[in-house]
């Protein structure tokens, strides 16, 4: 393969006035480019590092698939969590591990994990499959959040179907949307099934509002609107099948009243429930007749729920909605806020295929033309925008970083610090794992007013985040994390950039610029941001070294100064905010 | 219910087409000159204040029919006790309820000015037992209960239900749908909301236009016109972009890291509307810096605070433990109310405004009585102490009558208990403040109970698990509050083909199109 692709560089740089590299065409599957490879990662990482770059162009993107999809995580969340909570009671005894310990965890799988492209999903699909740490049962135990982490984790390479099973009996899921101790109808004192997961399994996570085609565009109805894909009666009908749910417990408590075990009171609380998907408590499940999608489950006897539930999401896993419904949120969440409709048919079709194997899907979402070649910012609609928590991962990853707690020395887990990164007008503005609701941080639909991309008829989902106060405090919390790294480990910043290698490139401010526009940009910088942050570098004087060198240390602060500046320049440029 | 026309009767002088950068906004010169002519005091300046309950309200536990028959429905179908004794039964200790107690509810007596609820035999009401300072004002005439409101297309009756084509607000029930149909008569992905185009309509009376509408820690679509867009402010503070005119040692690129910043690559669409973000940013980030005024000063702060988590004045006490904590529905009011006190700087100068904050949480499927009774602690507390500082602004300026609040939600909730929650509905009940509200009263239909067969209620307002059917449209409230901001009649009603702010409004009678809630 390598030697093909060196005989195709060969050859293009022959046509290189011609039409192009007709042998790529032929090895598609090796970038041509560094531009290409860059890209490619920038879909499936949380950042194209140089060691990615260099593994893609050696191998070719199904390798480096096959190897991602092969590599296990390097922790679970749940021994991270665990850990740093020992950690805690060492350093801090009067303060227990809290939720920043799950954000902790998060920053340094996204920042050091070896098997990004399943980091990388599991946000996706942590963004599509909704849990909040806000949610105040969640915040006071994080390891239900942890345990949630890691089901996505298990399940990222599944199919949707056991991935939706997964994410249903999860406890943090029940306990988000209050069907963890949802109990059967009961007429005679005026009780129905809670219905916030039916309703929300079915418009958030498996088939949405309105009837779809496989290309992700609604199915019209007689009136010109969209065809709603449920009504009000199915949700009542799906809401007793999930009844009868609650926490694992083990034999400890066996004893313990039934009842007590399904309200989760404090003498039935196993902590291996936390982790374990919930169980069925057959007294509370319904078992009276209910229909819902066309599908009817008469009255019956006996222990139902593992059996209904079955029903339910085969149902929901088989409805001709989920393929386009998920495919297109995936894109979305991986490469471009609007896709064609044909991409999200092509990758709806291998969803259908394959009866929703998560690897043919996501190789179908990466490997389309929609999402290969080189980012070309002209292509005016293509693209996304990054999100913040995405910018930070992507800055820190193009650079080489140090933190105290990197090492994991002495015994203790590997560890970023980073944490806090909510706060819009002073930080990135977006805390991951703490959603505002199970709506995400911003929507698949939304559309910013008064844009071209409205007018268009474009999405932009990650803009429902950007505002007149987070512009700013995006540009200020990237100077902050220059100047001062990010996170906190001890009483020393987490992470801090390592930026000194760079010393020499920043002699010339475009030798510098070429550097900051490989690792940032991926060698397409436009001319004339070149031209504005050369010019700007220019001006930070480096002095002349002295015959006793007594100056090297004004030197090299003007050089940090120069490396500083050209990061910057270029983090807050849209060549960067917008990935392509 | 997205087809109604696209509104075209502002095509005002567009000069927003620039991106906002300069917004020399009133190019006619004589409404310039009476704009400064008026420059200062309270005269002519007016604001909306939007309070989003965001997660769908349950309204039912908010405003209570407290007469007998009344409240023997609502409590045999939220308390499972009350429905056991009903039945002959014996109490069973410990099964939860969505039920108030109702000794603690407040009473409440009602005018019934519009005769809304003439033919009801009892009119007795009475708000959650968290209310109390929004009671007090209610007594004193400063707030008014809208019952019964929803999003409606024409007036609607259950029978109509069962028509199939009977025209309906689309994916009711649903969070976001919803939450964008209370704001802007369409669902998600609509980008208009009625704030917004009531300030394209009334901006003229302002020098700029980009303080016309303002989210506090949001931007939702109620906020943005056809050329107003939303300007979002902070409650953790303001800062320069890139320093203080000097960005790691240099002013060149201080100066350049804002040049880049606020330039699109060219011919990128998404950067284009990143950048125009920036640039609204950038181009009132000195006006802002230098006018609003700081938020550990009176009357909204405690001069001498350390921070907002310490300023008494913005500190409520939550009900199910007692303690004092910072209520984060006061603290956005803190910057509203601080915003209005800039409105007559140089580069503000702002007659009318919208606002909107937002108090989460309202999505109560479990422990509703504990979570509900919280945030009815923090909406009392917020909105009190927000009609409290309004009366004692800077200058001794009293702006009470100014300044009208009111809320809205997803919708209301369902009447039935689903264990420890409720379900989401559709119709709510709501609350209008400030010194100009005919308070005191309630205007619209309050939904009658009636009883409950086979999941269904016989009642004409009670639908499948007691979700209310709006007997009063959200275009009726847009309406009445349109009119005391002066927005034309055209403008609200809209004209031939041409839909109005209010784009149903026609399809209700003109007599009930204002409620008559505001003076």
């Amino acid at each position: 393969m390598i030697g093909r692709w060196l005989a195709c560089v060969g050859l293009c740089t022959l046509i290189l006035s011609g039409s192009g590299c007709v042998v790529g065409e032929d090895s598609p599957d090796i970038p041509n480019t560094r531009s290409e490879a860059w890209r490619f990662l920038n879909h499936a990482t949380f950042g194209p590092t140089e060691a990615d770059v260099a593994r893609v162009k050696s191998i070719g993107y199904n390798a480096w698939l096959e190897e991602q999809f092969a590599m296990p995580s390097d922790t679970t969340a749940r021994a991270f969590l665990e850990q740093r909570d020992a950690e805690l009671k060492v350093d801090q005894p009067a303060n227990p591990s809290r939720f920043e310990q799950i954000v902790e965890g998060f920053y340094t799988r996204a920042l050091i994990d070896p098997a990004q492209l399943r980091q990388r999903v599991v946000f996706a699909l942590s963004e599509i499959l909704v849990v909040s740490l806000n949610h105040p049962e969640l915040n006071a135990r994080p390891a239900l959040v942890a345990g949630y982490i890691d089901t996505l984790n298990a399940n990222a390479f599944t199919d949707f179907r056991t991935l939706l099973e997964a994410v249903t009996k999860s406890p943090a899921m029940g306990i988000y949307l209050s069907f963890r101790a949802n109990q059967k109808e009961d007429d005679s004192i005026g009780r129905i099934p809670d219905e916030n997961y039916a309703r929300e399994v079915m418009q958030l996570f498996t088939i949405g509002l309105h009837q779809l085609n496989l290309d992700g565009t609604p199915v019209m109805g007689a009136n010109g609107q969209p065809k709603p894909s449920y009504t009000s009666a199915d949700v009542q009908g799906l809401a007793k099948i999930f009844t009868g749910w609650s926490f694992y417990r083990g034999p400890a408590y066996a004893s313990q009243l039934e009842w007590d075990c399904f309200q989760g009171k404090s003498n039935c609380i196993d902590p291996e429930g936390a982790y374990r998907p919930m169980v069925s408590y057959a007294n509370y499940h319904s078992t009276s007749a209910t229909s819902f999608l066309n599908v009817t489950v008469p009255a019956r006897s006996g222990a139902s729920a593992e059996a209904d539930l079955k029903i339910a999401l085969d149902t929901l896993a088989n409805h001709k909605n989920a393929a386009p419904f998920f495919s297109k949120q995936l894109i979305q969440r991986l490469v471009t806020s609007n896709p064609s409709p044909a991409y999200v048919a092509r990758v709806a079709q291998k969803f259908v295929d394959t009866k929703g194997n998560l690897k043919a899907v996501i190789k179908a979402i990466l490997l389309d033309d929609e999402a290969l070649g080189t980012p070309y910012h002209a292509l005016s609609t293509d693209g996304k925008v990054r999100e913040p928590v995405l910018r930070l991962t992507a800055l820190l990853r193009a650079f080489n970083f140090e933190g105290p707690g990197l090492a994991g020395s002495g015994g203790r887990v590997k560890n970023t610090g980073i944490s806090l990164t909510g706060d819009a007008s002073q930080s990135f503005g977006q805390l991951p794992w703490n959603s505002p609701s199970v709506f995400n941080f911003f929507r698949p639909g939304y559309v910013p007013p008064q844009s071209k991309s409205a007018a268009l008829g474009m999405v932009l989902p990650e803009l429902q985040i950007a505002s007149e106060i987070s512009v700013t405090g995006y540009v200020n919390a990237v100077v902050s994390l220059l100047s001062n790294g990010i996170g906190k480990v001890g009483n020393q910043a987490g992470v801090r950039l390592v930026l000194t290698q760079h010393r020499p490139l920043a002699q010339v401010p475009s030798d510098l610029v070429d550097e900051v526009n490989n690792r940032l940009l991926g060698g397409i910088m436009s001319p004339p941001l070149q031209k504005d942050i050369t010019a700007a570098l220019a001006t930070i004087p480096v002095p002349t070294p002295n015959s006793n060198g007594s100056n090297t240390a004004d030197i090299n602060a003007a050089l940090d100064r120069r490396i500083n500046a050209a990061i910057l320049m270029t983090a807050v440029s849209t060549e960067f905010l917008i990935q392509k | 219910m997205s087809t109604h026309p696209r509104r075209s009767f502002l095509k005002q002088a567009s000069v927003l087409g620039a991106a906002g950068l300069t917004t020399p906004w009133a190019l006619n010169l004589a409404s310039m000159g009476a704009a400064s002519a008026q420059s200062s005091g309270t005269t002519d300046y007016k604001a909306l204040v939007c309070i989003f309950l965001a997660g769908g309200n349950d309204a039912h536990n908010t405003v209570v029919a407290n007469d007998e028959a009344s409240w023997y429905y609502y409590s045999t179908a939220r308390d499972p006790n009350a429905a056991i004794v009903a039945n002959g039964g014996t109490p069973v200790p410990g099964l939860p309820s969505t039920a108030l107690t109702r000794s603690q509810l407040l009473p409440i007596t009602i005018k019934d000015t519009g005769g809304w609820n003439a033919d009801r035999n009892f009119k007795v009401f009475a708000l959650h037992p968290q209310l109390k300072r929004i009671r007090d004002m209610y007594n004193a005439g400063k707030a008014a209960v809208i019952a019964n409101v929803g999003p409606l297309i024409t007036p609607t009756n259950k029978i109509d239900l069962y028509d199939l084509t009977f025209p309906l607000p689309s994916s009711l029930m649903s969070h976001n749908d919803q939450q964008s149909m209370w704001q802007s008569f369409a669902p998600e992905g609509s980008v208009a909301g009625w704030g917004g185009l009531m300030m394209d309509s009334l901006m003229s009376r302002n020098t700029v236009s980009t303080f016309s509408s303002i989210g506090i820690n949001s931007g939702p679509v109620w906020l943005s016109g056809k050329q107003v867009m939303p300007y979002q402010l902070s409650t953790s503070g303001l800062s320069r972009m890139a320093g203080e005119g000097s960005t790691f040692g240099s002013a060149a690129v201080f100066q350049t890291v804002r040049k880049i910043a606020s330039t699109p690559h060219a011919g990128d669409t998404l950067a284009q509307d990143y950048t125009s973000t920036v640039q609204r940013a950038l181009s009132v980030e000195s006006t802002l810096l230098s006018s609003l005024p700081g938020a550990m000063q009176a009357p909204w702060g405690t001069p001498g605070a350390a921070s907002a988590a310490t300023d008494p004045l913005l500190k409520y006490t939550d009900p199910n433990t007692g303690q004092s904590a910072l209520n984060p529905l006061a603290q956005q009011l803190q910057m509203v109310a601080r915003m209005i006190a800039a409105r007559d700087a140089t580069g503000i100068g702002a007659k009318r405004q919208v606002f909107m904050v937002t108090l989460g949480g309202f999505d109560t499927h479990d422990t509703l009585l504990s979570t509900h009774g919280d945030l009815m602690a923090k909406l009392d507390h917020g909105v009190a102490y927000f009609y409290d500082i309004l009366s004692k602004m800077p200058g001794g300026q009293d702006l009470r009558s100014n300044v009208t609040s009111f809320t809205a939600s997803d919708f209301g909730r369902a009447l039935n208990n689903n264990g420890d929650g409720t379900d989401h509905g559709w119709g709510g009940h709501h609350f209008v403040f400030g010194g100009s509200v005919k308070g005191g009263d309630m205007y619209g239909r309050f939904p009658d109970f009636s009883p409950f067969d086979q999941g269904n209620y016989f009642s004409a307002h009670l639908m499948t698990n007691g979700v209310l059917l709006p007997s009063q449209s959200v275009d009726q409230v847009v309406y009445t509050l349109g009119k005391w901001m002066d927005v034309s009649e055209s403008s609200l009603t809209g004209a031939g083909s041409t839909a109005g702010i209010a784009p149903n409004i026609r399809n209700f009678n003109a007599s009930v199109r204002n409620l008559g809630f505001m003076a």
